[in-house]
Formats: structure tokens, C-alpha cells, sequence
């Protein structure tokens, strides 16, 4: 439920003009929506280019945007017609015929893309999960295990203050300086 | 002074990297949202962070094959600047509330064009300037008498209806050329031309038959 209020203050903020609040959307759910668009194509360039159409859409459809649904069922389906949109454009059938568009949590059932056209894509993608995996193992136990209980497992902050038997502020603490270590090694990447 | 100033710095930018994770996390209490919203909308710098954060997840999360965005919100956010620009490019003159003025403008300068350029209309237009002028003129002409008078020999005088006598003719024997609407309109100015030249001179001939359009040739 917060999430979504987060969204839709968010979604609210860029009706009443504020495109900053529409990068934070776009930073929050691009590689949901990369995700989901390469179930369809499998080039990540192509894809790319249809994620940012797919924002684009999204952008221009916003006013219309009631908050009926949460935002990211509606960008969700924005992402696959896009995506099966380019496709017919392209007179090419999609990868996944049978993905539901009223299901955003289905594509994490769906089989992983098995190759990949552009090396440097991809080339970028590695760099970025070695470094992020090199700096997790170098982190203190109490941060490595707070932020893969987080990160990976999906346990709320109450949950992981039980696990680890401390209090949730410094789980909140925790989590936080871990992502602090792992971003001072990425930064250089990406700059 | 700056020491403390720095470390003031750096724990109000930990503070708010730590709501970030927290927002991240979907932990953040709805009262701190807000303000941390705001933040993000007007600084850089903490959508830059907010950015890697969401990436340390993703990248945590992802397979071997899977491919990590990481231009995507730069392009999406450089195309929205471009969309704006045009927008703002469009300017007043395409808003949909002021095209109907621009038309009446263009409406009112034709027509004003057309007013001044009219032959018939200019001379009423001068001799109703000139009469005003005139009987201002005779009111004061009574005391201080008439300040100009056109020479009854005058080179112009005498050349003028030769001229309109000439031009009448071209536009006779040329109209028959032209398409009827036109030619019409050619005869009419023609014919009121002339009346108007007659009455101006105060020689109307008032047994003059009226132009039938079905008398014509």
C-alpha cells in the first residue's frame, strides 16, 4: 500500500507538471519494464528502444492516469502492447505468447533471455553485477546479511530485525550503509 | 566553523541517503515521504543515488544473461526535454485560444487594406475629408479668406480625364477577356468612377440610363 501511495504522489507531482518526478518513476521501474520487454525481444538495444517508447507513452498518457490501479500495473501494460506493437510493426511474432497483461508479476516466471545481439550491452551489465557481487563480499557480515535478506530473500525490515534479533532501526542502518560501500565501488562505473 | 559546517553537511546527506534506502525498501513512514519526494524532484544528485540504489538490487537479483538498463531514464528524461521544448517552441500563436484572434487580426488588416485601396471608397473617403475640411475652411475663409485655389489651367486638370478616359477604354476593350465576375466588377468601378467624377465636377447627367447587366453584349 505505501508503494503505491509513494507512486501516486509521484504520478500526481508529474500531472502538475513536474517531469523531475517522472525520472524518478522511470529510475525506479526501468529494469522491471527492460525486463519484461525482453520476454518479447530479445535484442537489449531494440528492447531499449522500446522501453523508452514505452515511457514516452506512458508520459504522454499520465493526465489521464486516475490511480484505479496501482502505476505499475498500468505502465506494465503500456510496456507489452509497446512491445507486441513493435513486433507487429516488425512483422515478427513475440517470444512469450501467452503473458498475461493484467499480470505484472509474471514475468519473473517466464524462462531467462538465453543469448543476447549486443555485446556491449551486456559487456556493461556483467561489469556491473561483478562489481556489485565483489563489494557484497567484502562487506561486514551484519551488512552482507542484511542487504542479501532485503535484496534477495524480500524481507520487510520487521522481518529481518527478528532474523537477525536487533532492532529495526538497525536493520533500516544496516541495509543502508551496505548500499553506501556498494555504491562508492559502482559510481566509477557508471561515470 | 567550516568543520562543523561539514560534518552538518555530511549527516544531513546521510539522513537522506538513509530515507532513500529506506524508500527504496517501501519502509519509509508516509510522514517523511513527502519532504524526501520533493528532494528527489529538485536535486540531481539524490536521483542519481536513488538510481544506483534501485541498480545494486537489480543487479543483485539478476541472472547471468540478464541485461541491467542503465541509460534508459537519461534518454527518457533527455526525449521529455525535447518534447517540452518543441511544446514551448509551439508559442502563443498555435495555443488554440488565441488562433480565432489571429484570424480576426488578419480579418480586420485585409479589410482595412481593402478600405484605403478602393478607388470609389478612397475619393469618398477625400472628399468626405476634404468637405469637412472645406466647410471648416469656409468658416474661417469668411474672415480669413481662401488659402489655396487650384489654377483653372492646370496641367493636371487638364490631363486627368484624358487619363481616366484612356484607362476606361483598356479596361472596355480588355474585359472581355476576363472572367465574368471580374469583368462585372471592372464595368462597375468604370461606370461609378465616372458618376462620381460627374457629380464631384457638379455635371450629372441625370437622364443617364441605368446599367442593366442583361443589356450587355
Amino acid at each position: 500500500m505505501s508503494e503505491r501511495q509513494v507512486d501516486q504522489k509521484l504520478v500526481v507531482k508529474v500531472q502538475q507538471g513536474d517531469k523531475t518526478a517522472f525520472d524518478v518513476l522511470v529510475l525506479k521501474y526501468q529494469h522491471k519494464v527492460i525486463k519484461v520487454i525482453m520476454r518479447y525481444i530479445r535484442d537489449p538495444s531494440e528492447a531499449l528502444d522500446v522501453a523508452q517508447e514505452a515511457f514516452l507513452k506512458a508520459y504522454r498518457a499520465i493526465p489521464r492516469f486516475r490511480g484505479d490501479s496501482a502505476f505499475y500495473t498500468w505502465l506494465y501494460r503500456i510496456a507489452i502492447n509497446t512491445a507486441k506493437n513493435h513486433l507487429v510493426a516488425a512483422r515478427r511474432r513475440p517470444l512469450d505468447y501467452d503473458l498475461d497483461p493484467q499480470d505484472p508479476d509474471q514475468y519473473d516466471m517466464q524462462g531467462r533471455l538465453s543469448d543476447g545481439d549486443t555485446p556491449e550491452h551486456l559487456v556493461l551489465s556483467e561489469e556491473i553485477r561483478d562489481t556489485v557481487n565483489r563489494a557484497i563480499q567484502h562487506l561486514p557480515e551484519d551488512l552482507r546479511t542484511a542487504i542479501i535478506l532485503r535484496e534477495m530473500e524480500g524481507m520487510s525490515y520487521e522481518e529481518i530485525a527478528q532474523t537477525m534479533e536487533c532492532p529495526v532501526g538497525t536493520v533500516r542502518s544496516r541495509i543502508f550503509r551496505a548500499r553506501e560501500a556498494i555504491d562508492k565501488k559502482l559510481r566509477p562505473l557508471l561515470d | 566553523m567550516n568543520e562543523k559546517r561539514i560534518e552538518k553537511d555530511m549527516a544531513t546527506k546521510e539522513m537522506a541517503g538513509d530515507r532513500l534506502s529506506a524508500l527504496i525498501d517501501d519502509e519509509l513512514a508516509s510522514r517523511e515521504q513527502s519532504m524526501l519526494l520533493a528532494r528527489l524532484c529538485r536535486d540531481p544528485a539524490s536521483r542519481g543515488k536513488f538510481g544506483r540504489y534501485a541498480l545494486i538490487g537489480n543487479a543483485m537479483r539478476a541472472g547471468k544473461d540478464d541485461f541491467l538498463a542503465t541509460g534508459l531514464a537519461g534518454n527518457v528524461s533527455a526525449e521529455l526535454d525535447g518534447v517540452a521544448a518543441h511544446q514551448g517552441g509551439a508559442g502563443i500563436g498555435n495555443h488554440r485560444l488565441f488562433r480565432p484572434l489571429l484570424g480576426l487580426a488578419v480579418a480586420a488588416g485585409v479589410a482595412a487594406l481593402a478600405i484605403i485601396n478602393l478607388p470609389g471608397a478612397g475619393m469618398l473617403l477625400n472628399g468626405g475629408l476634404n468637405g469637412g475640411r472645406d466647410s471648416g475652411s469656409a468658416d474661417i475663409a469668411g474672415t480669413a479668406g481662401p488659402s489655396y485655389t487650384v489654377p483653372p489651367d492646370s496641367a493636371s486638370m487638364t490631363r486627368a480625364p484624358r487619363v481616366r478616359a484612356r484607362l476606361a477604354s483598356y479596361l472596355m476593350d480588355h474585359s472581355e477577356f476576363s472572367p465574368s465576375p471580374v469583368r462585372r466588377n471592372v464595368l462597375y468601378e468604370i461606370i461609378g468612377r465616372e458618376d462620381a467624377t460627374a457629380v464631384l465636377n457638379g455635371h450629372a447627367d441625370s437622364t443617364a440610363e441605368p446599367t442593366d447587366e442583361s443589356s450587355g453584349p
